[in-house]
């Protein structure tokens, strides 16, 4: 067991705290990323994957493709940051782009992780939206 | 006859009112378009140290200061903790206002960042100017505006260039006598007496004959000037307007300029010297050039300031203080931020897809790239002493090597560095992006990732590594042999692709068909159509060092394809998006089969032909391959580290044999450069569905990991493997096996 999953909860809510998304409306008590999709980050990369989920959520896509990105240069090999870009990119309509982001998530995600799966589930989605 | 004459001037004034007034309402100068290198991004874990930081911060400009960093553009240092406070900075995704940082390091590695009190998890500092793209006629200049302008500065042009510059309606008549007399003392021309407003006229239209009529039309223009437009204006026109110093072909204007230019500050932060010496330079910009003439420049210097004090624009103590300073130019060669010809020629090809050529030149548009200043120093000297090196090594008849170099990040595929040539610091052929060569052994991966994707072939299985005639379509026939003009016999794919061995691979290839390798390189990112014929497999097809990258590019990213970029995204003057470059990835070979590949590359650096470099790399794990052409014309080496993807190009302009081989040529340097940049080990994941098999390398056959060559695989499952010889009980190999398996347990 990785103690570390023991910790994101706590540092999760830490988070949560300490940001406030920009646009977010008062009283949204929508969840911060979920533990499942954060994998091993580092404190910069996982402020960036929060920073941009909030942008997303926030329906900022723009704000959002740019941190994902700047976190990207950071830990590239981050299954969490490819998939969360994927999802931008399926709320931006661009469902090949969405497909593709979310194989590269699933091929660098750990098999049968949580991460894998969810990368899974982003891979169906843009299928589904792209035979419409 | 007198009505007549009047009447003619009137003429000539309005067309001279014309003229000047479109000129000056076209303040609206041609703003070129100016291009950023990368922000650099502070966060614990970073891989820097502080002399590195110390480094980034000079090329900015900062100034080193006793106390705690309070003003923007400044730092203090004490050992291995580090505070700066950075300048205000306009991004492409957001305004980031002017932040405080203290940084701390342990073992060549951030420690820690904070803001003074909290922990910050990423901040980032403004990036360096790197370049502009300016119209033919050169002009270059970065406008600033009055609220940009510190006070000291039309103080001291005031007190130098045009002492009633308030008062006057244009023209000086009381100077202009001054001069005349001089001038008549003199016998020749030697003093202007033009007023600030007459040398704005005279920057305007670049002329500078000395005639009585110029001088005349000159002065008409001015008064025209000063009728039209207040004195504010009409400063800061001339702060914007005038010619301060010239780069190659590239002509500095504006003070906002530079100042960038000798001391890479924003102009509200210069100091009192500085902004004597930039009015210094006005006079003359080549005759009082700081860079070649330091002494008449200082002497210049230092009577602006004698004469600002004089008029009592500063205390003569301050006169006298700045009067001991240095000149304190930026030395942006010593800072390793010199001028990127070669990158901003890949820059300008990028944006030639969206902008046309006057978008680019006049609308002031930011070009945000990711070039590394500091990767990019390190390749242009790492190439320039390698080439050097080996020019010394041979006996050559005064021909002297070239080369190239590219260096992208592994998944993001921006370009972060680019040597266009053995000159980096000159503008001429861009080896980088022009220079199509033969890649030789450099296209192996593509024959064997194809076999690896017919899914008839593991890295285990044995191909026949000998003689081959090749029926071309020609009637002729093809007979390739390897380097050493031996052959091995049966061997692995592992070891034929590690040792770079010819005559498996043409065997391979042919079994396999040469149109899925042709079609390979396609789908791997070059997009020239490639000829199916058999010498393909043997690398007789030219792709330039960006070309390389490209196809590398998408081994290093686990078969993932990501266009190649320069620049990340620009923005207009205003500051508003134009354009992003987005991250695009396209899967172009199954990730599996790439890994299985890399591993022979990463085999190549171990014991293959790249085995050389071990000790350079320094039990860094990095993938590559050499690439020989025929007649040893080109020496290559492509590979790729968990980090970056780099590609060297080492040969003869004029094509001659170099007598190089990938490994002697270009190896040396690229394994250099990844050492030198602290380039990250590559730390794949493999992906689901390989499993882990002890082979034999030589043979393929499975035995135990004790064994003296034995080498783990991740092959796809249920490989069929014969079973190799039980191997003697080895202690020393047990002993090391053990302490690999004890790390593994541990880890």
């Amino acid at each position: 067991m990785n103690y570390r999953v023991l910790l994101l909860p706590a540092l999760l809510w830490a988070a949560g705290c300490a940001t406030t998304a920009p646009g977010r409306a008062p009283g949204d008590t929508s969840s911060p990323v979920p533990v499942e999709r954060r994998g091993d980050l580092s404190p910069a990369g996982e402020a960036l994957l929060i920073q941009g989920a909030n942008e997303r959520r926030a329906g900022d896509y723009g704000a959002a493709s740019a941190t994902l990105e700047r976190a990207l240069r950071i830990e590239p090999s981050a299954p969490a940051l490819w998939l969360e870009l994927a999802r931008v990119r399926l709320l931006q309509g661009d469902v090949a782009q969405a497909g593709q982001l979310a194989r590269k998530a699933g091929s660098l995600a750990p098999a049968d992780s949580a991460l894998a799966s969810e990368a899974q589930r982003v891979i169906e989605a843009a299928r589904r939206r792209d035979s419409l | 006859m007198l009505a007549l004459a009047l009447g003619a001037f009137t003429i000539y004034a309005a067309v001279l009112n014309w003229q000047i007034t479109a000129r000056f309402e076209g303040r609206r100068w041609d703003l070129p378009a100016h291009v950023y290198a990368r922000p650099l991004e502070l966060y614990a874990g970073l891989s820097l140290t502080a002399d590195q930081l110390e480094a980034e911060v000079s090329r900015l400009g900062y100034r080193a200061v006793a106390g705690r960093p309070d003003e923007a553009g400044t730092f203090r240092r004490y050992r291995n903790r580090f505070e700066l406070r950075t300048r205000p900075f306009d991004f492409w995704d957001g305004s980031q206002p002017s932040r405080y940082f203290a940084v701390t390091f342990d073992d060549g590695r951030i420690q820690r960042v904070s803001d003074g009190i909290d922990e910050v998890a990423i901040g980032r500092v403004e990036p360096l100017l790197i370049g502009s793209i300016f119209p033919e006629s050169g002009e270059d200049r970065l406008v600033v505006t009055p609220e940009d302008v510190p006070p000291l500065l039309p103080a001291a042009l005031k007190a130098v260039e045009d002492r009633r510059f308030d008062e006057h309606f244009g023209v000086d008549p009381i100077a202009l006598l001054r001069a005349l007399a001089a001038n008549v003392r003199a016998g020749e021309v030697t003093q202007g007496g033009s007023t600030l407003t007459q040398q704005l006229v005279k920057n305007y239209f670049l002329d500078n004959r000395r005639t009585l009529w110029r001088k005349l039309k000159e002065a008409i223009m001015a008064v025209i000037l000063e009728l039209h437009y207040d004195k504010a204006d009409i400063l800061n026109a001339y702060i914007n307007e005038v010619y301060m110093g010239q780069q190659g072909n590239r002509a500095i204007h504006g003070f906002g300029l530079a100042s960038r230019f000798y001391f890479s500050r924003p102009l509200d932060e210069l100091e009192l010297h500085q902004i004597a010496l930039l009015v210094a330079i006005v006079r003359g910009p080549g005759y009082y050039d700081p860079v070649r003439f330091p002494e008449r420049a200082r002497t210049r210097r230092n009577l602006v300031l004698a004469q600002m004090a004089e008029q009592g624009a500063i205390p003569q103590a301050a006169a006298q203080q700045a009067a001991g300073e240095d000149l304190d130019l930026w030395d942006a060669e010593k800072l390793g931020a010199g001028w990127y010809p070669a990158y901003l020629d890949l820059v300008r090809r990028q944006l030639a897809v969206h902008y046309r050529e006057e978008d680019l030149t006049r609308e002031g548009l930011q070009v945000f790239t990711a070039l590394d200043p500091v990767v990019q120093a390190t390749a242009e000297r790492r190439l320039a002493a390698g080439l050097e090196r080996l020019d010394a090594a041979r006996q050559t008849d005064g021909a002297r090597l070239n080369g190239a170099v590219v260096v992208t990040s592994a998944q993001s595929g921006e370009v972060i560095a680019l040597v266009g040539g053995r000159r980096a610091g000159y503008a001429g052929f861009n080896r980088a992006l022009d220079a199509r060569r033969p890649i030789g052994s450099l296209v192996k991966p593509a024959v064997y990732l194809a076999a690896l994707e017919t899914g008839r072939y593991t890295l285990a299985s044995t191909i026949e590594d000998a003689p081959v005639d090749v029926e071309l379509a020609n009637g002729n026939t093809w007979r390739p042999a390897n380097f050493h003009e031996e052959s091995h016999g049966k061997v692995t794919l592992l070891r034929a692709l590690a040792e770079s061995m010819n005559l498996a691979t043409v065997q391979l290839g042919l079994t396999i068909g040469v149109e899925r390798v042709a079609a390979m390189l396609g789908r791997l990112g070059f997009d020239e159509q490639v000829a199916p014929y058999p010498s393909l497999l043997l690398g007789a097809v030219g792709m330039t060092p960006l070309e390389v990258a490209q196809v590398y590019g998408t081994f290093a990213g686990g078969g993932f394809r990501t266009p190649l970029r320069a620049v990340r995204a620009v923005v207009d003057a205003g500051g508003e998006p134009l354009q992003r470059y987005p991250l695009v990835v396209v899967q172009a070979v199954d990730g599996a089969d790439v890994y299985q590949l890399n591993q022979a590359l990463v085999e190549v650096m171990r014991r293959g032909t790249g085995k050389s470099v071990r000790d350079v790399l320094s039990g860094r794990r990095a993938a590559g391959k050499t690439g020989t052409s025929d007649g040893l014309r080109d020496s290559w080496f492509a590979g790729f580290t968990g980090e970056h993807v780099m590609v060297v190009w080492v040969g003869y302009d004029d094509n001659r044999p170099t007598g190089l081989t990938g490994a002697r040529g270009a190896l040396p340097i690229w394994a250099a450069i990844v050492n030198d940049i602290g380039s990250a080990p590559l730390a794949a994941v493999a992906p689901a569905g390989l499993e882990s098999r002890w082979i034999q390398y030589e043979t393929g056959v499975e035995v135990s990991r004790f064994c003296a060559d034995a080498v783990e695989l991740m092959l796809p499952p249920g490989t069929a493997l014969a079973r190799g010889p039980r191997c003697g009980f080895d202690l020393r190999r047990l002993g090391e096996g053990t302490v690999e398996w004890l790390k593994e347990v541990v880890e």
